[in-house]
């Protein structure tokens, strides 16, 4: 008889220990009903991508020496540049520079390499079209500029994790203007010399 | 992957990389950059091997957050996967501050990483490591007394000592089992000797076991990149600039140890002669390359070992006898990804 | 208390048109069905919407926003989705079979709402078995998803079905057991007179002081009868892609989604008149009617006490539909043997050692558990 009321008890114990920890993760779950809600709501707010994003190709013209380092270094070959030499002048003539992002992966190594810097990566990210033909960017369409997320008097520009003050966690707390973490350099030679001054 | 590699300089190749384990990207990058230097013995300098480490333990933390959230989805509870997906976006702004992407980073550099840290980013990043510790609490809060839970992974999917190791485990599930294995310390690649960790390791060998390895090494990592922040040679980028500056053109803080990348590497790097195998901890298990170099800009052979491939052999005599719902339990907790199981 | 008599009023106001009597009676016939088959949607549409909510905001989202105010809009939306879907029947099924299944299964659902009083007159019919119709009635539910199941030929959509029968006949007992504790009090097995006995002492003479073991009994139970997570196994999507639904499109599936909402909906009800003291308020409200010196025959009164009821009733009803959701986003899913354990090995001792004591209490404290 004993036995068998221990044997209850410990039931009930589990028992009571369960409910208890299932009322633990409800109380979890609880809590976060009233949080703010972390959802970037995409077309009327915008994550401002980080300056070193690396999104669509801008391309300038008149800068590049056609020496074809970027088809290098490219993953899949893939910036299309047509020169011809012209003897007069001893240089080759780009006549024509072309992307095609519907192949390219972004990955920056035409930028990084490029020994003119005139390929630089732009902001933009969102390059959906009807036809995947239209993905491929001559040199006209890579000298184009985005948009910038700020500019848009559609949407409401949020920060990235990154940019924003220290201490703050959310993009939704704080406006994007506000100043983000870190102090610039010149600041910190100056509280520096200051110091030494004094 | 493999063959791609034989037809690629490692600078082309280095973009491909992330594709293999898409959540650890890091890891992947780390490996296809260290093979080549060691081979062609690059040094590297301890500012760009703290960067190194840095990033490695985000993306361990990225990669075992999104482990927990799909692993307790697949026994049956949502709600925690939004939240480790909260958490690791977190990291990958992080990333993307730094690298420019959010998962294909391509910020490896044989030598170095590709560029230094942007002003600011180690104050984040050290709130984002203070963030992440008390959110690991709430995960244990929410899950690792319910009894549900308990009672799904309990016992399931058990892998002893001797099996680990003659399966060719590694990783979480090989620390599970009782091994201490941990590349960190066996090999002291990079520089995580200077860092004060500790391997999390637990003896009982079942899903429990294996979650619990995970969920501390989390703890683990963040501790791992508030030390490196601290110590970092040069600390954040903006102080190192000022000091610059302040120092002028002879400085000390313009030498070698102070800098991102010992030189950049040119589009023409040569894998020099020779072979070898060279591995990291992967947040999934040992990430190995095995690399033959002829002396020419391709890699004669490149020979991946990926942890989540070896780990998931042992899934077919895991769920012999079981149920068909232990069969999820089983394979969340082996965490793989088919990326790099099928490369 | 009498309440107001709806069907008197209204068969006196047509008679007072020129009918006779007895076709007032016959018109008046299909209108609370009617009413009841539209409140039981829009509680079960109320159910999605609030799951959507309640999920999101536990998970830190917004949830449906853009849809009308607050999102309110998404399930009419979900329903004309539905509607306008094709609905497809698999090329090897049984296609009988396979389009009757949901619709026992939703038929079974909404026969349940018969003996569910919102008020004291607010039934359709005030059944002398009240509760052991609607436990009767929900068990004829696994026959339309082991069709289901069966039909689809599909592996997962057996197996979700065969899940489906054994844990809804293995939770039907408990259910029974918890449920048979509060007739045995009452002594009567009418819904109407189960909460009338609860009236009295407001919030005190609920049932949950009286039973606190068989309200857990009943509310695990009942979760599981309605297979929601943590007892969601046969549409466990995880292991089964969708159990028995996974073959199912269009109106077909629209009658699966509507019937399991409607279900809980049933459960909330149910849970509130057996333990929650139905449309009572948590004060006696014939003490007020006294205190504020109101006839309690006026209509008037009459008529703010059935409101005030039905907002009761409502109100517990979707406080434990609140649980519910809340519980669904917390915890993981038990595993079956684990279920059937607990259904068989855990509800069933507690449940009938529940009976055991109430029935001795009630011999012990005839005033308090109802002699
Ligand atoms: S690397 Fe730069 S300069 Fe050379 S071809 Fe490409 S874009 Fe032109
Ligand atoms: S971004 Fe990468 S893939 Fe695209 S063109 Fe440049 S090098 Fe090639």
């Amino acid at each position: 008889m004993m036995k068998f009321l221990s044997k209850v008890g410990d039931y009930a114990k589990d028992a009571v220990q369960a409910a208890k920890y299932i009322a633990q993760g409800m109380a979890v779950t609880f809590d976060h009903m009233q949080r703010r809600p972390i959802t970037v709501r995409y077309p009327y707010e915008k994550l401002i991508p980080s300056e070193r994003f690396r999104g669509r190709i801008h391309f300038e013209f008149d800068k590049c020496i056609s020496c074809e380092v970027c088809v290098r270094v490219c993953p899949i070959n893939l910036p299309v540049v047509d020169w011809e030499y012209n003897a007069e002048i001893k240089k080759k003539e780009l006549k024509s520079y072309s992307i095609d992002f519907g192949v390219c992966i972004f990955c920056g190594n035409c930028v990084e390499y490029c020994p003119t810097n005139c390929l630089s990566m732009t902001e933009e990210y969102d390059l959906s079209t009807f036809d995947r033909h239209e993905l491929n960017f001559d040199n006209v369409a890579l000298g184009r500029l985005p948009t910038k997320v700020t500019d848009d008097p559609m949407v409401t520009p949020l920060r990235e994790l990154a940019y924003l003050p220290k201490g703050v966690m959310e993009p939704h707390a704080v406006d994007h203007t506000e100043r983000r973490a870190g102090k610039l350099p010149v600041e910190i030679i100056e509280s520096a010399q200051e110091q030494s001054e004094s | 992957m493999e063959k791609i590699a034989e037809n690629r300089t490692i600078i082309q190749y280095l973009p491909y990389v992330t594709r293999w384990d898409y959540l650890a990207t890091m890891f992947t990058e780390a490996i296809t950059v260290n093979a080549p230097e060691k081979l062609a013995d690059v040094p590297v300098p301890r500012r760009a091997s703290y960067i190194r480490m840095i990033m490695l333990e985000l993306s361990r933390i990225a990669s075992h957050l999104l482990w927990l959230g799909t692993f307790i989805a697949d026994i049956g509870a949502q709600t925690p996967f939004f939240y480790v997906f909260r958490e690791r976006e977190m990291i990958y702004d992080l990333f993307e501050a730094a690298t420019g992407m959010r998962m294909m980073h391509n910020y490896f550099r044989i030598g170095g990483v590709a560029a230094d840290l942007p002003y600011g980013w180690l104050d984040k990043c050290e709130d984002y490591c203070h963030y992440q510790l008390e959110k690991v609490d709430e995960y244990e809060k929410l899950i690792t007394n319910n009894p549900i839970f308990r009672k799904r992974v309990e016992g399931v999917g058990k892998i002893t000592r001797e099996e680990a190791i003659n399966w060719g485990l590694s990783g979480p599930m090989l620390r599970a089992s009782g091994v201490k294995w941990d590349l960190r310390k066996v090999d002291h690649y990079e520089l995580y000797d200077e860092l004060d960790w500790e391997l999390q390791w637990a003896t009982e060998g079942d899903c429990l076991a294996r979650y619990f390895v995970r969920v501390r090494e989390m703890r683990e990592s963040c501790k791992m990149v508030l030390q490196a922040i601290k110590q970092i040679p040069g600390g954040s980028y903006e102080n190192l600039e000022a000091q610059r500056v302040l120092g002028g053109p002879k400085s000390e803080w313009n030498s070698i140890d102070y800098q991102f990348i010992s030189k950049k590497p040119s589009p023409t790097f040569k894998v020099p002669n020779g072979e070898h195998y060279v591995r990291v901890e992967a947040p999934k298990g040992e990430l190995g390359v095995y690399l033959i170099g002829e002396n020419s800009v391709f890699p004669w052979r490149w020979k991946i070992r990926p942890p989540g491939f070896i780990n998931l052999q042992v899934l077919p005599q895991l769920v012999r006898g079981m149920k068909i719902a232990d069969i999820m339990a089983i394979l969340g907790s082996v965490d793989i990804i088919m990326g790099e199981v099928d490369r | 208390m009498n309440g107001i008599d709806l069907q008197q009023s209204f068969v006196e106001l047509l008679a007072g048109l020129g009918l006779t009597p007895a076709v007032a009676r016959a018109l008046w016939m299909p209108l609370p069905m009617l009413l009841v088959i539209l409140v039981v949607t829009v509680g079960a549409l109320a159910s999605t919407w609030l799951e959507r909510k309640i999920s999101a905001a536990a998970q830190q989202r917004i949830g449906p926003e853009y849809a009308g105010p607050f999102g309110l809009a998404i399930p009419a939306a979900d329903v004309v989705k539905l509607l306008i879907k094709q609905t497809t029947i698999p090329a090897q099924s049984d296609p009988l079979l396979f389009v009757i299944g949901p619709v026992i299964v939703f038929i079974s659902v909404f026969l349940s709402f018969l003996v569910i009083p919102f008020g004291q007159n607010l039934v359709i019919s005030d059944v002398g078995t009240g509760v052991f119709l609607v436990i009767a009635i929900s068990s004829i539910a696994p026959i339309g998803l082991l069709m289901a199941g069966y039909s689809s030929n599909n592996k997962y959509s057996l197996l979700g079905g065969l899940r489906a029968a054994a844990q809804s006949i293995s939770y039907e007992i408990p259910l029974a057991l918890a449920a048979l504790a509060v007739v045995m009090m009452s002594n009567n097995l009418s819904t109407i007179d189960i909460v009338n006995q609860q009236a009295g002492l407001g919030i005190l003479s609920w049932n949950v002081w009286r039973q606190p073991i068989g309200f857990v009994i009943f509310m695990i139970a009942v979760l599981a009868e309605c297979e929601r997570i943590p007892f969601d196994l046969p549409e466990a999507e995880e292991e089964l892609v969708a159990g028995y639904q996974t073959e199912y499109s269009g109106v077909n599936f629209m009658l699966f989604y509507g019937a399991s909402y409607a279900n809980l909906f049933l459960s909330a009800l149910l849970v509130a008149i057996l333990y929650l003291g139905g449309w009572e308020l948590p004060f006696p409200i014939d003490r007020v009617a006294e205190v504020l010196r109101i006839p309690e025959s006026s209509s008037i009164w009459q008529i703010v006490a059935a409101f005030l009821g039905i907002t009761m009733i409502l109100l517990k009803a979707f406080a434990f539909i609140f649980l519910a959701i809340l519980l669904r986003w917390t915890v993981p899913r038990v595993r079956i043997d684990q279920l059937l354990d607990l259904g068989w090995k855990f509800l069933l001792p507690i449940g009938l050692g529940n009976l055991l004591i109430t029935a001795a209490l009630k011999l012990a404290f005839p005033v308090a558990f109802g002699g």
